[in-house]
């Protein structure tokens, strides 16, 4: 039987806790946190029920009635039908499906790009890291919004890519999260570069160093797992920033198109129907507008959380 | 400081030089190519005069040898001809940066004091209840898709209400200062508030440090009255890192204003760039392109030399 020291003194002990107890629970203090987590896990169950509901309400989202457009809700039709008499209220759920894939997809390949360019700089250093930084200048310098443009104009056919392939929903899909991810890791690069070379400097890197650890080993065994609390800040801080890219891409035509509904492409047309159809203007964007601020305040919570200097 | 200047403007000169060789092999793989689009928009054109086209335009050329052409003839100030307005690019980007800057300079103007405002505001009692709304505010700013924001208002204030015209740009051909502000009120607002965000939380950020420094506190113990601590003291050295947060954030807000331009009709560079990848217009796509990363790559180097000029304690390597 183990006992420590406290317990035989006769003295109180602190409650013993571990760091994602600790972490938990100043997480769960913060208040707007804890409500955005809440709405986000409502959203993404919601979205997830769309082919059951749709299968309940004997509802297509994919069918077009052209005798039956801008119908108020109705219970058929909770949210009334769009401009082709589709089901507005399945259209989002569908479309929210896609937009949090992308900010989960894209963040992660993000991530792994960053990563991968932040730790390989800043462990190596010397010339490798001065090559990947100006690479990562020259990514930064780059227009946001006018280059995934043209990323997404790119024929993919001239990439050599068949056709019939390119236009598949599952490529569109996939290129906007590459595309995406492809201007969007330069953040995580620079913030992962710069805690790996702090970590590098620490006795225990520097001792399985000299004990004849291959670099590899070293930088994942013992530097990527002390720097992750950072990084996974800035990587749920980029779900929100990839969500809007996406949903911008796809309401200018460069993005997921139609006939897959996403928030952005469904707001496409809103702008010929601001006389008609107000409302049709209204949902998706304040869906995207509650999700994104949703991820952040969550994002927020999560760096006061872990940072243990911040006062809770 | 002058050697640091010298290596910046030479890493500068670096990226870009890099970034043409990127944005031209990127604007190739856009989808068609521009004699095709010709041949569509215009049947009468022969096949023999199509091949000439061609040849102009150094089709069959290897990638390599059309990049040097384009960029030796681009560095002597020749950008080609724009294919969707019939004149050459040099012509028609003048107007749009001129247009662009308007609503830049517009919206520093609006979007600097009302951040300066809150973000002390919000600073004086770090969690009460006017940093929450304030911060939630900032949120909001960061949150919003800048497009659905042009939407609402255009439903709200020039649909519903009346107040103000939806588009940026207006019908007259030599239109009264007063008539193309009143254009540009919408546009202006929508980037304001894509733009005053992050500097809100940059501003408390620093204010909530300085005001916590000693010399607030000497400042408070000579008896200063609150307002002339805050404004003379705190605010004036919160504010010289801030001028480095302006020149970053410039170069996205203008990319941001894209999207603004797009939707709301001012015919700005960012609608340029739009309109041109749209219809595959490439030699104005690419200039267009080029010009907005130099823009970012300007304030950026700005924003590096001005830090650097500021604060003295800045190592310059």
């Amino acid at each position: 039987m183990s006992m420590n020291q406290a317990e035989i003194a006769g003295l109180p002990s602190a409650p013993r806790q571990t760091i994602w107890q600790l972490r938990r629970r100043r997480f769960l203090k913060n208040k707007p946190a804890v409500i955005a987590l809440g709405f986000l896990v409502v959203l993404a169950v919601l979205c997830g029920v769309a082919y059951p509901l749709g299968q309940f309400l004997g509802v297509d989202p994919a069918t077009t009635n052209l005798l039956y457009r801008f119908q108020p809700p109705s219970t058929e039709h909770w949210l009334g039908t769009d401009e082709l008499g589709r089901d507005v209220l399945l259209r989002l759920m569908y479309g929210g499906q896609v937009s949090l894939a992308v900010g989960i997809l894209g963040t992660l390949l993000t991530a792994i790009i960053g990563i991968t360019v932040g730790l390989w700089a800043g462990f190596v250093g010397g010339r490798i890291d001065a090559f990947l930084m100006r690479a990562t200048d020259c990514v930064i310098a780059l227009p946001m919004t006018p280059v995934l443009i043209v990323l997404g104009a790119v024929d993919l056919g001239k990439l050599g890519l068949a056709p019939a392939m390119a236009n598949s929903p599952l490529v569109i899909f996939l290129r906007i999260v590459i595309i995406i991810a492809l201007v969007d890791w330069t953040t995580i690069a620079r913030l992962t570069r710069a805690e790996t070379i702090a970590v590098r400097q620490k006795e225990y890197v520097k001792a399985a160093q000299v004990s004849g650890a291959r670099r590899f080993y070293n930088m994942m065994v013992h530097v990527l797992p002390n720097i992750t609390t950072p990084i996974t800040v800035a990587m749920t801080l980029s779900v929100g920033r990839i969500i809007l890219f996406e949903s911008t891409l796809s309401f200018l035509g460069f993005g997921i198109v139609p006939p897959t509904p996403t928030w952005g492409n469904m707001l496409t047309n809103a702008q010929q129907l601001i006389i008609s159809a107000p409302a049709l203007a209204v949902y998706p964007g304040l869906l995207i507008f509650l999700t994104v601020m949703s991820v952040n305040f969550v994002g927020d919570g999560i760096r006061i959380a872990f940072d243990p200097r911040s006062k809770s | 400081m002058l050697r640091y200047t010298l290596t910046r403007i030479g890493q500068a000169v670096l990226v870009l030089l890099v970034m043409t060789v990127l944005l031209f092999l990127l604007i190739n793989l856009m989808p068609g190519d521009p004699v095709d689009n010709m041949l569509e928009g215009n049947p009468s054109l022969t096949a023999a005069s199509a091949a000439q086209i061609r040849e102009l335009y150094g089709a069959g050329v290897p990638l390599p040898v059309r990049y040097w052409n384009w960029i030796t003839a681009a560095v002597q100030g020749d950008f080609g001809y724009s294919s969707i307005y019939f004149r050459p690019v040099a012509e028609v980007l003048g107007p749009a940066l001129g247009q662009t800057l308007k609503l830049m300079v517009a919206t520093l103007v609006l979007s600097v004091p009302l951040a300066l405002l809150l973000g002390s505001l919000a600073s004086l009692r770090p969690g009460g209840l006017m940093d929450n709304l304030i911060s939630f505010f900032a949120f909001a700013s960061i949150s919003l898709p800048n497009f659905w924001l042009s939407l609402i208002l255009i439903i709200v204030f020039a649909v519903q209400l009346g107040w103000l015209p939806a588009s940026g740009t207006p019908l007259e051909t030599n239109p009264p200062i007063w008539l193309e502000v009143r254009h540009l009120v919408l546009p202006v607002l929508v980037l304001t508030m894509f733009f005053v965000g992050p500097l809100v939380r940059y501003v408390r950020a620093s204010m909530i440090e300085t005001l916590s420094s000693d010399f607030v506190r000497t400042a408070r113990s000579k008896g200063l009255s609150e307002p002339q601590i805050i404004i003379r003291h705190a605010l004036r050295n919160a504010l010289i890192p801030m001028v480095t947060v302006l020149a970053l954030g410039f170069g996205g807000l203008f990319s941001g204003s894209l999207v603004v331009e797009t939707i709301f009709g001012v015919l700005g560079m960012g609608k340029m760039i739009f309109d041109a990848i749209r219809y595959v217009d490439f030699n104005l796509a690419l200039i267009g392109l080029l010009l907005a990363t130099l823009v970012t790559l300007i304030s950026n180097l700005l924003a590096d030399l001005a830090y650097a000029w500021l604060d003295p304690r800045i190592s310059l390597k």
